[in-house]
């Protein structure tokens, strides 16, 4: 007798369809995310256009990771990767902030989206391989779960690796590691502990990061959050725990999860953030939207690349 | 206008408070009686008290078994009274949800009196071969089992559904329905050994909170003495 997959076909196939679509729309639509001409290191607002960005070189970067993504897939991919690329000038912008910024960890955490694909930038990989061994950036006060994404993005890179206890001690500072309360939980801390299990595994790829006592945790209370924030439509913060589900390494993967979130996915790819109305403007939808068309593009990705092909 | 069928409901559900009211007190006072027979007797709406007393059920009896409230035999004599008086012809309810409680209260009247017949076990088996949720809300419908000396199929699920019981009362906090959570961290309370939750933190923080009415009030007050027993 065979074990049972732990990720049905039937699941599998819906994660991936999922993913094809919200791919395609984040490519369709990638103009309206363009950077405003004119732009410097300086990015004024960061979290309008810079930021949207980076998470669509994420998830475009984790199509091209999973070998079982088709050729189609991967020309998207890479068609949408070249673009966001050229946006940060072929990371000549990426390189101008770093340097202007010492502190800053944005630029590297963009980068390493680009870097997991190939992009490389050599006066940026100096730069950061110099930061890399500067003790004030290494005592920069962040809060846990974003030592674990600079932490994440130093190795995507290839800076110098933490010790496995390093990263032991930075997954029992975050909020999960204290394996806290799961009724004590809210909609910022709930988005603050996807992204510690993002980090440690990064993003699906190393479910063996994720220490063992956080993933038996993980395997009690994910399907209360995944059940109430689904019961109030909160499709951004379910496809974030749907990504949760995908880096345990025993999957969690509710079929009728899955299935609620290609259910409201439209014809065109999109995934609306919650259960509010959606714009017909087609600017307004990218701006309001693209955060869960790339969300649900990184959860359908993570899934189906833990199924294999 | 209401309805002659919902009419009888609320007076029933008003009844039904009232007299948790006086459980509370007979369990945080602890050797006074809650005086179930002077409940029934003192009214001008017997029925109503009487139905009050079945929906109540077992809960009478939580004064006497964890707060060592005296149990007089006028007071067993009414919650028998309460339990014959809404019977049908054969006597088995059709709702498995309320047979079951019948079950325990009959059940307590027996072991405190042999002479009040006990009733045999129902045949239904509610919330067995569930998920989580469907096993966690037949749980919590049937909160009034969990109570010292009794024991049942029912218990015997409970025992080996922590982790369901413990996810629907997290799931049933995150909603702020209170009165699902207090009758489900009155189970956990119930239950020996590892659980996946703390219960006192999550039955602490209801306390807290408030309740939504007398009958929450009691599933907190019983959750609260099965884990930490009167000396």
């Amino acid at each position: 007798m065979t074990a049972a997959p732990a990720v049905p076909g039937p699941v599998r196939d819906t994660a991936r369809l999922l993913a094809d679509r919200a791919l395609s729309w984040l490519h369709a639509n990638r103009r309206f995310g363009a950077l405003p001409p004119g732009t410097t290191e300086t990015l004024d607002d960061p979290d309008s256009t810079y930021k949207p960005l980076g998470e669509s070189a994420l998830a475009a970067s984790l199509v091209l990771r999973d070998p079982h993504s088709g050729a189609g897939r991967r020309a998207a991919a890479q068609n949408l990767l070249d673009y966001l690329w050229e946006q940060f000038r072929a990371g000549d912008l990426l390189y101008e902030r770093q340097l202007r910024h010492t502190l800053m960890t944005d630029p590297m955490e963009t980068y390493s989206h680009f870097a997991r694909a190939g992009y490389r930038h050599a006066e940026l990989d100096r730069l950061l391989a110099h930061h890399s061994r500067l003790r004030s950036l290494r005592a920069v006060e962040v809060v846990p779960n974003r030592r674990l994404a600079v932490a994440n993005a130093a190795r995507v890179v290839g800076l110098a690796p933490l010790r496995e206890d390093d990263w032991a001690a930075l997954a029992r500072a975050t909020w999960l590691g204290a394996e806290p309360e799961p009724w004590a939980v809210d909609w910022m801390t709930a988005y603050h502990m996807t992204h510690t299990v993002f980090h440690l595994t990064d993003w699906s790829a190393r479910p063996e990061g994720l220490p063992a006592p956080l993933a038996a945790y993980l395997h009690d209370w994910l399907p209360v959050w995944t059940d109430i924030w689904r019961e109030v439509a909160q499709w951004d913060l379910l496809a974030e725990l749907l990504i949760v589900g995908a880096c345990l390494p025993e999957p969690y993967c509710d079929p009728g999860h899955w299935e609620a979130l290609a259910g409201i996915q439209r014809p065109d790819g999109l995934v609306p953030r919650d259960g509010e109305p959606v714009t017909d403007d087609p600017e307004q939808r990218f701006h309001d939207h693209q955060h869960t068309v790339a969300v649900v593009t990184v959860a359908g990705t993570a899934l189906a690349g833990r199924a294999g092909p | 206008m209401p309805s002659a069928v919902s009419a009888p409901r609320e007076t029933f559900g008003v009844a039904a408070d009232r007299l948790a009211l006086r459980v509370l007190g007979a369990l945080r006072g602890p050797g006074d009686a809650v005086f179930v027979a002077e409940y029934v007797a003192d009214t001008p709406d017997p029925l109503s008290c009487l139905a009050a007393l079945r929906i109540v059920g077992s809960d009478s009896f939580a004064p006497h078994l964890l707060a060592g409230a005296p149990l007089r035999p006028q007071d067993t004599a009414a919650v028998s009274q309460a339990l014959t008086a809404f019977r049908a012809g054969d006597g088995a309810p059709s709702d498995p949800y309320v047979a079951w409680r019948d079950w325990a209260t009959a059940r307590l009247l027996s072991l405190h009196n042999p002479r009040h017949p006990a009733l045999p076990p129902p045949a239904q088996r509610p919330g067995s071969g569930e998920d989580w949720r469907g096993l966690s809300d037949a749980l919590a419908r049937l909160a009034p089992l969990a109570l010292p000396v009794l024991d049942s199929p029912v218990h015997e699920l409970a025992r080996r559904s922590g982790r369901a019981l413990a996810r629907g009362l997290t799931r049933a906090m995150l909603r702020r329905d209170h009165p699902t959570a207090a009758r489900l961290v009155r189970w956990l309370c119930l239950l020996p050994g590892p659980l996946p939750l703390d219960p006192l933190a999550a039955l602490d923080h209801l306390d807290l909170h408030g309740v939504a009415g007398p009958r929450t009030a009691l599933d907190l007050a019983i959750a609260r003495l099965l884990r930490e027993p009167v000396r």
